[in-house]
């Protein structure tokens, strides 16, 4: 007879104590991977392990979550440019009224769609103005290629209700599936707190985050073609026209781009069924040199921020003198 | 489809495992279509169309062999049948592998202004077209049997070493699947398979994986490395190697006796060796018996009958003599090695590659034969351990060169680097990388290569394969051996997870391209 001890010979041995040892042992064997795969759904969901479990995007994210009851009368919502390019604090001191960017990127956009604008509107007051901003490459959310669309998956995983993680997993159900093994490879505090501690993390205010990488953009730049290309614009106008109510107008702003040499092509752009101005043109050294082409260096937001003044001002004046 | 990757583990694995169960109720004939069914569906998930080659081998091999045996009545010679199939094979095997390759290689070097499209390589197409070979052989011989033809099917095309070996012998794996036993699930298999299978996927997702950067910067260079980032790189590629194929045999050795079904060994600890002929019976084993039983064996067989027939000697002592050596042993060495160095593919740096081993070869038997004649006593304690330590550095240092140019896309790259590694025209190099951290990375795997035991030692007492390299069986001063206990189960639990969030981005097997 055998034993689980004893070597086993071909043809296997089955005895009752080896089979039961071997049975065990599976069972152990499975436990990490399985407790392994579940933990980091908890733990994005348990509050205490929260603040250790958030990548870099995420933690500029969740400021998404947390806007209840502050009402506000001009809304940014859209891309990573609208996060790093649009100092809100400076916007509303200048204009006199409350304007919160309501941050996404478009990694997360590509998965949580207007997921939380609608949480916004939900929870506060219709705003005047809803400034759907976005790089002028970006205006399709849904775009497969997005980069990082693990932030996407963070912010449903950590924020949403049961109802809305539900849909989502019905409508991506890989990205559910692989978020544990994403989980254990972004950085973050618990899962790599070297990588974590080399970022540069800035304070968050009214969903403005300046983007810290100091290197930016040559003069010789040049947009790639996958930024040259033009994108169906029907998330935006979807969302336009979504939101626009009696009490609410909604607008389409293009962020500013840099003088690349190919910049003609932007430019030259029609954007069909769209009703948006040509973005503005700034020096590429004012530009950080990252793949979106598009995050103003720290030092420059005012700069931006101003140019998006003169764009909601005119806004704002176009609105009033609509109304009866 | 890849081991090492979800749609393999998460998917595949279970769920064939699961049927597996359910059909080993009904009949054996029922385990074997299925495991037949669902190798095809593992083999046509990247590229169905590849479906077609490998039935069209099966289909042919498995005609010839109903010729053969008479099964299908006939009066055709059965060498002629013989011959008729292994002109098929390898006439099939050239056209995929090299006939595009030679015709490029032939327009660059005459400069004929042509380029040929390369064709597709069919995954494992080498594999499954050796194992049919020997098949046939055998059968023409007598050796072995004729198959009904789900047998037949599954002999071929069992998933585990369908893509990458092991290279399995019909006498290995046939028995197998037609005692008369139990073939449901056994979690005693279960569990030494599923540990032998995480110990793989260690070495490659683990360990292979993370030297690969290093290993395709440096070979992507062209030789423009400083000395010291061409001993990294190329020291990082000699142990990915290792530990890509060897992982792959581990997990394919783990998932074969996930079903009861042992296998034979492919890895031995090479690195090991005191000699290069010790590395070649360490070292993708399956092949060099296959290469030894169906290339090496046959061509010496007939020297030694051509020299009979001249009245000349053939024994020992004849191969002593510089004549009967170059004759009987460097010719078929050199000759063997040849085409071992070519099967890898249509390039100068597969033809030296070989060729360097055959003359490793012949030299290592010429030492053997010049120490039999001296009749030197062997070495003792202490200066026994050095003059090994110091073989086993020699050999490493052989292979390392000959596996410069076996990684290179070509012959002058493998030079290049050897240029650079023997800090020839080092001046000119560029600075790539800091080289302290891969050394320690280095220094760290080379530990793991000399001085522990490999996966069948650690599992020997629950017998891992059909037998165990006799290198193996030897007494050992790290003895780690697995047991189906807490501590092992969490453990390697642990590097199936590790593996899981590793491969987000699988990355191939090496020897898939052969």
């Amino acid at each position: 007879m055998n034993t689980a001890t004893e070597p086993i010979h071909a043809p296997h041995a089955t005895s009752r104590l080896a089979e039961r040892k071997g049975f065990r042992f599976i069972c152990y064997y499975m436990l990490l991977p399985i407790v392994g795969y579940l933990f980091p759904f908890f733990a994005e969901r348990f509050p205490p392990l929260q603040p250790y479990c958030v990548t870099y995007g995420g933690s500029i994210l969740d400021h998404a979550h947390g806007l209840a009851g502050q009402d506000a009368d001009v809304i940014f919502f859209g891309d990573s440019t609208a996060m790093f390019g649009v100092d809100t604090e400076r916007l509303s001191r200048k204009l006199g009224l409350k304007v919160l960017n309501i941050p996404n990127t478009l990694g997360s956009l590509a998965n949580t769609g207007d997921w939380t604008l609608r949480e916004y509107l939900d929870g506060n007051k219709p705003p005047r103005l809803i400034v759907f901003q976005t790089a002028p490459w970006n205006l399709d959310f849904h775009q497969t290629a997005n980069p990082g669309p693990y932030e996407g998956d963070e912010e449903i995983v950590r924020h949403a209700d049961p109802r809305e993680f539900f849909r989502f997993t019905g409508a991506h159900p890989l990205e559910i599936f692989y978020f544990p093994f994403r989980f254990y490879a972004s950085p973050t505090p618990l899962t790599n707190l070297r990588a974590w501690g080399k970022l540069n993390l800035a304070p968050v205010v009214q969903g403005f985050s300046p983007n810290l990488n100091p290197v930016s953009l040559q003069p010789s730049c040049t947009f790639p073609d996958i930024e040259l290309h033009l994108q169906a614009t029907g998330s935006v106008r979807e969302l336009l026209s979504k939101y626009r109510t009696s009490k609410t107008m909604t607008v389409s702003y293009l962020s500013p781009i840099p003088n690349c040499t190919n910049v003609d092509q932007i430019l030259a752009r029609h954007y069909p069924g769209l009703t948006v101005a040509p973005p503005v043109v700034v020096p590429p050294q004012d530009i950080v040199a990252d793949f979106t082409h598009a995050h103003p260096m720290r030092a420059y937001v005012p700069v931006t921020t101003d140019i998006a003044y003169d764009f909601v001002r005119r806004q704002l004046l176009r609105g009033s003198a609509a109304e009866p | 489809m890849l081991f090492n990757s979800y749609v393999f583990l998460l998917c595949f694995l279970p769920g064939t495992l699961l049927i597996y169960q359910l059909v080993s109720r009904f009949h054996r004939k029922a385990v074997v279509v299925w495991l037949g069914i669902a190798s095809l569906i593992f083999y046509g998930y990247w590229r169905p169309q590849f479906l077609f080659v490998l039935g069209a081998s099966i289909l042919f091999n498995y005609l010839i062999s109903c010729l053969i045996s008479r099964k299908i009545p006939n009066a055709i010679s059965t060498h002629l049948l013989l011959w008729t199939a292994i002109a098929g094979n390898l006439g099939a095997l050239c056209w995929f592998k090299y006939l595009f390759p030679l015709l490029n290689f032939f327009n660059n070097h005459l400069h004929l202004g042509r380029h040929w499209t390369d064709v597709l390589l069919p995954l494992g197409i080498s594999f499954f077209t050796f194992t049919q070979i020997a098949y046939l052989v055998d059968l023409q011989q007598g050796v072995a049997t004729q198959q009904d033809f789900f047998s037949y099917l599954l002999f071929v095309t069992f998933f585990p070493h369908l893509i990458a070996g092991p290279i399995l012998h019909h006498q290995d794996i046939m028995p197998q699947f037609q005692q008369d036993r139990d073939y449901g699930l056994h979690w005693n298999d279960l569990a030494v398979g599923f540990s032998w299978f995480a110990m793989g996927m260690f070495k490659k997702v683990i360990i292979a994986d993370k030297l690969a950067p290093t290993a395709d910067l440096i070979f992507s260079m062209h030789g423009q490395v400083r000395p010291v980032e061409a001993w990294v790189g190329v020291i990082s590629y000699v142990f990915q190697l290792y530990f890509d194929f060897s992982g792959y045999c581990d997990m394919a050795c783990g998932l074969a006796r996930m079903f009861s079904i042992d296998f034979p060994l492919n890895f031995s600890s090479p690195y090991k060796s005191a000699s290069i002929i010790e590395f070649w019976q360490r070292w993708h084993m399956t092949l060099s018996q296959y290469i030894n039983s169906y290339l090496y064996s046959p061509m010496q067989f007939m020297i030694s009958a051509s020299r009979q027939k001249n009245g000349k000697k053939v024994s020992r002592k004849a191969q002593g003599t510089p004549e009967g050596f170059l004759h009987m042993v460097a010719l078929p060495t050199m000759l063997t090695m040849f085409i071992a160095g070519i099967w890898h593919g249509a390039g100068l740096q597969f033809l030296i590659f070989g060729l360097l081993h055959g003359s490793y070869l012949t030299v290592n038997h010429a030492w053997r034969i010049y120490r039999s004649q001296r009749k030197t006593e062997p070495l003792q304690g202490i200066a026994s351990h050095f003059f090994h330590v110091g073989w086993v550095a020699l050999t490493f240092l052989c292979v390392t060169v000959s596996l410069t140019f076996f990684r290179s896309s070509g012959l002058h790259e493998g030079v290049w680097l050897l240029e650079r590694m023997a800090f020839v025209h080092a001046a000119h190099a560029n600075y790539l990388f800091p080289a302290r951290p891969k050394v320690f990375l280095l220094i760290g795997v080379a530990a793991i290569v000399w001085f522990f035991p490999n996966t069948q030692q650690v599992l020997a007492r629950y017998k891992p394969a059909l037998q165990l390299a006799p290198a193996d069986q030897e007494r050992r001063w790290l003895p780690i051996f697995w047991a189906p206990n807490l501590a092992w189960g969490l453990g390697l639990g642990a590097v199936i997870l590790a593996a899981l969030v590793n491969l987000q981005n699988p990355s191939s097997f090496l020897y898939f391209q052969f």
